[in-house]
């Protein structure tokens, strides 16, 4: 395999190039990365405080449809009556007034 | 030209990390400049935000390889999530926003930095691996061992990019006139 840099013309176009090359300072350049990443720190803390904020919501005004889909005791009290009476007898004296 | 060690080969704290990529600064900006096809303002912007993430610690040296081996990997794949990013890239206007090769003003009509700037504009019109490949071997002394390492190529891909590279790059300078 062909190694190191054996062109002399490649070799001195690019030493040339080197040499007009100006890095910026290494100072400046890792105080804009310091602030990069400070940056990136807040928006991705910000980023989870605004998921856990929606859940929170989320939970807060799901909860009355939650409860009624695990059984929670206001929504057996409210609904699973109007089942239990079908089955225990006639319909309720108020339906059979209206009906009249 | 000689391959250039950092004193700090195994890094430890924040503080010898950033003296070793001080000392690396020069050679990362050229690296960085390869890999954004010799542009320079991209070049400074993809060296930050390789710093940026050396310093958040999205990427670690675990002293496998070099520390200047990690790094150019690091600002490769950085380079290359900046270049995914940019809708001018993708619409293929980088070129037409900002040729490295400038309009010169009238203090930098030197010869020396004529010449400089066709040898960056011949080395951006190579292909992105041939570039990289050149630029290593050539410009950082890199084996092309260690330049397939620093490009996350094997070998002999690295090889064929080189041999391919160093023929385009003699005849881009032929066409432009530089002479050794």
């Amino acid at each position: 395999m062909s190694d190191r840099n054996e062109d002399p013309q490649l070799r001195a176009a690019l030493s040339e190039l080197r040499a007009h090359d100006r890095a910026p300072p290494f100072e400046a350049s890792w105080r804009a990365a310091e602030t990069r990443a400070r940056n990136a720190r807040r928006a991705r803390a910000a980023i989870v405080l605004a998921a856990a904020a929606i859940a929170a919501l989320a939970i807060l005004f799901a909860r009355p449809w939650i409860g009624e889909r695990i059984g929670a005791e206001p929504a057996i009290a409210s609904i699973d009556r109007e089942p239990l009476a079908i089955l225990m007898g006639p319909l309720p004296r108020l339906d059979l007034e209206v009906r009249r | 030209m000689e391959v250039r060690s950092t004193s700090l080969d195994r890094p430890r704290t924040v503080e010898d990390l950033r003296s070793a990529l001080a000392e690396l600064h020069a050679s990362s900006f050229g690296w960085a400049m390869a890999c954004t096809k010799r542009v320079r303002a991209d070049a400074e912007d993809v060296l930050q935000a390789a710093y940026a993430k050396v310093l958040s610690g999205a990427a670690r040296y675990d002293g496998r390889s070099s520390i200047r081996t990690w790094l150019f990997g690091v600002i490769r794949i950085t380079a290359l999530e900046q270049q995914r990013r940019s809708i001018a890239r993708i619409l293929g206007l980088a070129r037409w926003r900002a040729e490295p090769e400038a309009a010169p003003s009238a203090e930098e009509a030197s010869v020396a930095r004529e010449r400089a700037r066709a040898i960056s504009a011949a080395l951006a019109a190579l292909a992105d691996r041939q570039r990289e490949v050149i630029h290593l071997v050539f410009y950082e002394g890199m084996s092309v061992r260690e330049a397939a390492e620093a490009m996350g190529v094997s070998a002999g891909t690295a090889s064929l990019h080189y041999d391919r590279g160093k023929e385009r790059m003699r005849a881009l300078l032929a066409e432009k006139g530089i002479e050794p």
